[in-house]
């Protein structure tokens, strides 16, 4: 019924084209990408929720280097170029994007910044919503704990190798800014011309007697019984659950539609943990 | 609102040449918290501070934003309830710090005030002359002088890989763990053997479960150069709340260097500052102001660590002050904008429209850019009004939430509140 209803939405909206091409882009997070089918993503995720395409060969996992600041043309930028050719290349009109953490500010700095690339207008044209899972919006005390040093001190220079422009922009404060200026879709500010639908992770599986706490892999949930302590009580271990829906709209909470109502922490949300990957399948 | 969200234009065409109706009008006077220049900077060429900018073309787009439902097939919505970032957006809190130390500075050991049980330590080192990696091994603790076996007191013990994995990006020679929630407060005197004298260690302290709180609030978080940051410091344990005698304040650029010291102004815990005027062209990031603190509660001593970012901007580019109108299918703005250097200049304007209760309603997103030469130009706008009518919206119009922006060097240059109202 969704389905259908989709495709009815889609020749509202685009009455020129008889028939919709569905396609699915999956964005990675903050990282340089050179495989992030298999380094950040998975086969077994990408596999799983493209099998909901009507061409399951209608998909794009993207590679980019969002180490950069949002707006860079490594970032934004090679975004665009990727997404652009994707519609392009295979006639895509009905385009679903796949963000991961701070794959949702990239793909929202093109969705609220039109005249910065005239490659940004086909893709919003085309785009019939963002599926954001646990976008970092307004940042996370993480970022800001990682970047800051005793900066009154001069030996800290070293520190500097460790910190990239993706993890400065996303310190809260930094997000605050960017979100009041360049940015769209949060609380006071214009609407995004697309949906934004978020996925919220609200709690952490790390205990190893929890079955949940194995999907996706324990090495990557151990650490956050350490990042927890800088976040709320409602948070997936990296991400408060405020920022992971500080733009555009609640899709759904983890437990309100994961298999026994489960958790989906930072790692498990581009997994195919509790599923997920079922729940994304659905939507296109 | 059943009107549909609509992208009206988005390409090069130009807009309809403006009629013999045109109207040239000036904006309306700057608010308090309006973001305006009142003279160009003139210390920068195109050389020593370039356009990053790449498109070439004039671009226009613009969108409705009318409210729409909620669902998931349905749409989304412009919020116009209390913007609950604005805090975020002028205020930080902090129960943490961090002390810059060597190898060999912490084989003599080093205290480390604590104010509740239950803190958070970090050690990161840079090096990797200890390449398996920091150890609890080496470790010996000390509270209130008394010797702790740091294998007990220590939980949650988890190294820089593991941290990795989970999103956080410390280095990989990280050793952190938990303070034992029973182990209590006070001077820990934490060492580490094994590293070299001067490999160079950082100590991160955080105390989730501490009542005393760090909080600085700035008077704005954009800035133009020549205007005047000011930040206040308190600390406060929700009781007690007290101006830090011992602090100190600096402004840091978007590479990370520090630029200057803020000046404490009188005994209120306040620091000033002149937003400089410097050339950034290899940083397109924010500026940063970074307090540091230490205060002493009889026995008590809290040490915290603070910042917060704001955008600072020499005066590149202003609207002129003026702007030509044509009302007819749609709203039609052209907006003079005087320009000191080359570049591509954004800008984003909001229109409200009225409601059938005279009550103002954000209706239309706009926004356009275009290279502009030494001297500027105008910027044209466009807001399609003849969809309003269905949701029951018409004039008297309002531009609101008005931005120039410079795509080219990443600057906020103005913003008005509300800028121009259109009969």
């Amino acid at each position: 019924m969704r389905k259908l209803f989709a495709i009815f939405m889609i020749a509202l909206l685009w009455g020129s084209h008889a028939v919709a091409a569905t396609g699915v882009a999956f964005v990675h997070g903050t990282g340089k990408q050179t495989d992030a089918l298999n380094d950040y993503w998975t086969s077994e995720f990408v596999n799983s929720v493209r099998q909901g395409l009507p061409d399951s060969s209608n998909y794009v996992v993207i590679n980019c280097d969002f180490e950069q600041y949002m707006w860079d043309d490594a970032a934004a930028g090679c975004l665009a170029g990727a997404l652009h050719t994707f519609i392009t290349s295979r006639g895509i009109n009905d385009l679903v994007v796949l963000t991961h953490s701070n794959g949702g500010n990239v793909m929202r700095w093109i969705l609220s910044n039109p005249t910065w690339d005239s490659r940004y207008s086909l893709i919003i044209q085309n785009t019939r919503w963002v599926n954001a899972l646990a976008p970092s919006s307004l940042g996370t005390p993480l970022a800001d704990a990682v970047m800051q040093g005793n900066v009154f001190e001069s030996a800290l220079g070293w520190l500097l190798g460790y910190q990239n422009d993706a993890v400065r922009m996303q310190q809260e404060s930094w997000m605050a800014f960017y979100n009041s200026t360049w940015l769209l879709g949060t609380s006071g500010r214009p609407a995004l011309p697309t949906g934004f639908w978020n996925v919220v992770g609200s709690d952490v599986p790390a205990a190893i007697w929890n079955p949940a706490a194995y999907c996706g892999g324990y090495q990557f949930q151990v650490g956050l019984a350490i990042t927890k302590a800088w976040l709320d009580s409602c948070s997936d271990g990296f991400l408060e659950c405020t920022s992971q829906n500080g733009a555009g709209s609640l899709w759904f909470i983890d437990e309100q539609q994961t298999q026994s109502g489960r958790n989906l922490s930072h790692h498990q949300s581009r997994r195919a943990c509790h599923g997920l990957d079922v729940i994304l399948r659905n939507d296109l | 609102m059943k009107i549909k969200s609509f992208i009206l234009a988005a390409g090069m065409a130009s807009l309809l040449p403006l009629a013999q109706a045109a109207e040239r009008v000036n904006l309306l006077p700057a608010a308090n918290d309006d973001l305006v220049a009142t003279t160009l900077s003139r210390s920068f060429t195109s050389t020593n501070w370039p356009s990053r900018h790449v498109e070439q073309s004039e671009l226009r787009y613009q969108h409705s934003v009318l409210e729409r439902d909620k669902t998931k097939l349905g749409g989304y919505a412009f919020s116009t309830v209390e913007n609950s970032n604005a805090d975020a957006a002028l205020i930080s809190e902090s129960r943490q710090y961090y002390i810059d130390a060597t190898g060999g500075q912490l084989a003599d050991g080093i205290d480390l005030p604590l104010t509740a049980p239950g803190a958070v330590i970090r050690l990161s080192t840079g090096t990797s002359d200890n390449r398996s990696g920091l150890s609890l091994r080496q470790l010996e603790l000390k509270l209130n002088g008394n010797t702790v076996d740091a294998r007990k007191i220590a939980q949650d013990v988890t190294g820089g890989r593991q941290l990795r994995a989970s999103g956080w990006r410390v280095p990989e020679n990280t050793l952190a763990f938990r303070m034992d929630r029973a182990t209590g407060a006070g001077t820990l005197t934490l060492r580490y053997s094994g590293l070299t004298a001067d490999a160079p260690v950082l100590v991160h302290v955080f105390e989730p479960e501490s009542r005393w709180v760090a909080r600085l609030a700035l008077n704005n978080q954009r800035f133009l150069a020549g205007q005047t940051i000011t930040a206040s410091l308190m600390i406060d344990d929700g009781l007690r709340q007290q101006t830090p005698t011992a602090a100190s304040a600096i402004l840091s650029a978007p590479g990370g260097e520090h630029l200057r010291s803020m000046h404490r102004s009188g005994g209120d815990g306040f620091w000033q500052l002149i937003a400089p005027e410097q050339v950034q062209s290899n940083h397109q990031g924010l500026y940063e102001i970074h307090l540091h603190v230490e205060q002493r509660f009889g026995d008590l001593i809290v040490r915290r660590d603070i910042s917060h970012a704001v955008s600072i901007a020499p005066s590149l580019a202003r609207f002129s002050g003026t702007a030509t109108v044509v009302h007819d299918r749609q709203v039609q703005l052209e907006l003079p904008v005087e320009a000191s250097l080359a570049g591509r200049y954004q800008i984003n304007a909001t229109l409200y429209a009225t409601d059938q209760k005279g009550e103002l309603q954000p209706a239309i997103f706009s926004q356009s850019a275009a290279v502009l030469p030494a001297g500027g130009g105008p910027l044209s706008i466009a807001f399609d009004t003849q969809a309003l009518a269905q949701a029951g919206l018409g004039a008297p119009f309002e531009l609101r939430d008005v931005s120039l922006l410079d795509q080219g060097r990443m600057l906020q240059l103005e913003h008005r509140q509300r800028a121009l109202v259109i009969e």
